[in-house]
């Protein structure tokens, strides 16, 4: 077999693996940033540069990874329009921005942590298991999940405080890695 | 192996499974070389199906599970061919027309060998040496019948085949 043309088109495989995984999250970080827009809070536009690692990583490595990223892009855009409201319940939408400017705001991170929890675990629940492709491909689906989740919130985090910051994503990584580590051992055997 | 079986591969490739890249590699690899052997000249040909199977290989991700692989995989490879044929013929039409004064190595050549004539003519016998003289201008038209100096030339070429052929053979 000639060595030289196989090693050609492993490394032809991976460029186009490179260029797909390039060209959707060129995509994908368009996308965030127009939904930057519907964010009341600021955010550091800077910082997309996060979901576009992620996301690269995850589609040219492919397989489960990517099929959690799936998931945790929708979870990470989701929790981009998660209201304002919801968060800081005691703060008015409009007012947040002075207040925070002012140190004035009642932030309450425990709402932030909620609203993770809440995502995390629908995340989890809604990650189809495969029987034939096993634990491990469930891992690393929740693993993709969580990266490109947590790449895409991170941008949002920009605009919140530090506890809330925290709260969202360890909720969020709290209720994924609960659920899908349940979900995994409770999950019976691939029959042939 | 089977185009189910090669669906499947092609499809866990797409999907990021390095391992199936072996197995495809070298069943496809044969489908090209011989696809590209009937449209091509040999010493383009393995170029091409290499260039082609390289352009697959690129666009693996981009196969849709679920769907043939072969007709997927001849269209990209069909694609390969008739670009290098579009290339091979750009190439000759756009090619110098050969020199009408030859080259020094033509020169040179063409000098070895009438040397070599001269010698091999100068073996012959007298009216072979004569006939063939004739033929080349070299010497008189002989006062011959025609049948005669065909006969004669004849001779004298089977003698030229074996000296020639035996001082280059």
């Amino acid at each position: 077999m000639d060595d030289v043309g196989m090693t050609r088109a492993r490394r032809a495989m991976e460029l186009g693996r490179w260029r797909a995984a390039l060209t959707g999250a060129a995509l994908v970080t368009i996308v965030l940033a127009l939904l930057t827009r519907l964010v009341p809070s600021a955010v550091d536009p800077r910082l997309l540069v996060l979901p576009f690692v992620a996301w690269t990583l995850v589609v040219w490595r492919g397989g489960a990874l990517a099929r959690g990223g799936m998931l945790g892009l929708v979870a990470g855009a989701a929790g981009w329009l998660v209201p304002m409201s919801l968060l800081r319940p005691c703060c008015s939408a409009m007012a947040t921005a002075a207040a925070a400017a002012s140190g004035d705001c009642c932030t309450r991170p425990e709402c932030c942590l909620e609203a993770g929890l809440a995502l995390g675990v629908s995340v989890a629940l809604l990650a189809p298991i495969d029987p034939a492709r096993g634990k491990r491909a469930f891992g690393e689906q929740i693993a993709g999940t969580l990266l490109v989740a947590g790449a895409t919130l991170g941008v949002r985090c920009t605009g919140l405080f530090v506890g809330e910051s925290l709260g969202l994503l360890g909720g969020l990584a709290l209720g994924a890695l609960g659920i899908g580590l349940v979900r995994a051992a409770i999950r019976r055997p691939a029959t042939t | 192996m089977s185009e189910a079986e090669l669906d499947a591969l092609m499809a866990r490739l797409a999907d990021g499974d390095r391992s199936a890249f072996d197995s495809l590699y070298r069943e496809l690899r044969p489908r090209a070389l011989r696809a590209a052997r009937r449209s091509l000249a040999i010493d383009v040909a393995d170029d091409v199906a290499q260039t082609a199977l390289e352009r697959v290989f690129f666009r693996a991700s981009e196969f849709e599970g679920g769907r043939p692989c072969l007709p997927w995989f001849y269209a990209i490879v069909a694609n390969e061919v008739r670009a290098a044929r579009r290339v091979r013929a750009h190439a000759e039409l756009t090619a110098e027309p050969p020199s009408e004064t030859p080259s020094a190595e033509e020169s040179m050549a063409r000098r070895e060998l009438e040397i070599a004539l001269d010698r091999a003519v100068g073996e012959l016998d007298g009216p072979s040496a004569e006939a063939v003289a004739a033929l080349l201008g070299r010497a008189p038209p002989l006062a011959l019948a025609a049948p005669t100096f065909r006969k004669r030339l004849s001779r004298a070429y089977a003698r030229l085949r074996t000296i020639l052929g035996g001082s280059h053979g």
